[in-house]
């Protein structure tokens, strides 16, 4: 690259931060809670601070995960028409598929609405009692790291409109009714919600950081 | 040249890609990892690009088929009808909920259509060196992240249709092979996108 002749002498790393999207070199600032700031640059998110993010999302992490499975087994929707009554949930709707031998269908509808939603929720638990509470138990980098590629393949507000909309569809053809589990449902989608509003990566990313450098020191 | 304007990479430094911290870039290096997180530290960008033009080349030629073949069959008292993504729109349109179908038209015509051509246009305006509308880009690459998702939206509705609407002889409702080919442009693109790094669009600026 023809700018690292431009500048010899190498910069030290302290006191910096760089923009995740385009690279650029910031001052380091430690801002106060409940703010953000921006790349001057590419304007993109560079730190978004929380009040006290980890115990909050600790908290909203457990209450997802005590709420996930009534959500995924209790009926979502009744279906009546002329006398047959149908009920439908997220993983009848993964057997169906499975069923109609649309198997990659299927996987894919598994692993966005169940399999990585309850990762999610349940390494967000784990990296949070590690740097809670400072356990040095398993691997808190790794799961933090695993947490942030699966955040955008977890689809439950996707899923959330695809109800609305199948209602929608379905009230022409017979009678549509919600059941118990639409509402463990719509709780556990607002906890999800909530616990990335209330994750503070830098600061989670920091606390890791600390818990690296005095286990290898 | 201002301070200000400096990048990590250009001041021999290099930045983790998954938690962001700055370390000293190491000559020799050709795979090091990141110590804070353990993230490999990838140098090859020409095989990243390579990686996202397959990607988009497999979801363009994937696009044909989900919306060409039938998404889904509805069968009402014995008679078979095929269903495409359209067909799908048409119906809502006929049924007067227009804002559905407006929805639905956006989730799954409108955002691949856009994420396929969008990023096509960002690894062209690359590799061709335009060095222009660069924050536009950025901006541009970062709707196409958020929206990929939504994408689901169509295979959701099979999912839950099918299931609900299994009246024996009355009514069913099948999927049909496009809706696995859809399934697939909606994850070859959203791997597309993550595995170009939007830091390529503001490389060699200074
Ligand atoms: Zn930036
Ligand atoms: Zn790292």
């Amino acid at each position: 690259m023809a700018t690292s002749q431009s500048n010899p002498k190498p910069i030290d790393p302290k006191g910096l931060t760089a923009c995740p999207e385009c690279d650029l070199l910031i001052q380091k600032t430690t801002p106060k809670s409940g703010v953000k700031g921006l790349c001057p640059r590419c304007k993109c998110m560079l730190f978004h601070t929380k009040k006290d993010s980890v115990e909050r999302t600790l908290i909203l992490s457990l209450a997802g995960l005590i709420l996930f499975l009534p959500a995924m087994v209790l009926p979502i929707m009744t279906l009546n028409a002329m006398g047959i009554e149908r009920t439908s949930n997220i993983l009848q709707g993964i057997t169906t598929l499975f069923q109609d031998d649309f198997h990659l269908v299927a996987i894919l509808v598994l692993l966005t609405t169940v399999i990585v939603p309850f990762l999610k929720l349940l390494l967000l638990f784990y990296v949070s009692i590690s740097v809670r509470f400072k356990v040095n138990l398993g691997n808190p980098a790794l799961a933090f790291r695993s947490y942030k590629r699966l955040d955008e393949w977890g689809m439950l507000e996707v899923y959330m409109l695809g109800i609305l909309v199948s209602i929608t569809k379905l009230t022409d053809l017979a009678q549509v009714s919600y059941d118990i589990g639409l509402f463990c449902f719509v709780f556990l989608l607002i906890i999800t919600l909530f616990s990335s509003v209330t994750l503070d990566k830098q600061q989670y990313w920091s606390l890791i950081g600390r818990n690296v450098s005095t286990k290898n020191g | 040249m201002a301070r200000e304007e400096l990048t990590a990479l250009a001041s021999g430094l290099i930045q983790c890609p998954d938690c962001h911290l700055l370390t000293e870039k190491k000559d020799s290096a050709t795979k090091t990892r990141c110590p804070r997180c353990n993230a490999k530290f990838c140098f090859e960008t020409s095989a990243s690009l390579t990686r996202t033009w397959a990607l988009l080349i497999s979801s363009l030629i994937l696009l044909f088929p989900a919306n060409l073949l039938p998404i889904m069959t509805v069968t009402y008292l014995g008679d078979k009808e095929p269903n495409t993504i359209m067909d799908g729109i048409e119906h809502f349109i006929q049924s007067g909920s227009y804002f559905i179908a407006l929805l639905i038209f956006v989730a799954s015509i409108l955002v691949p259509v856009f994420k396929i051509t969008g990023v096509i246009l960002i690894m062209i305006s690359i590799r061709k060196k335009w060095k222009t509308w660069l924050r536009h880009k950025t901006l541009m690459f970062r709707i196409i992240k958020f929206i990929g998702r939504w994408s689901m939206l169509d295979i959701f509705v099979i999912a839950i249709m099918v299931t609900l609407v299994n009246l024996g002889t009355l009514t069913t409702i099948v999927p049909a092979p496009a809706a696995t080919y859809f399934a697939g442009v909606v994850v070859l693109t959203m791997a597309a996108a993550n595995t170009f790094d939007s830091r390529l669009i503001w490389e060699d600026t200074e």
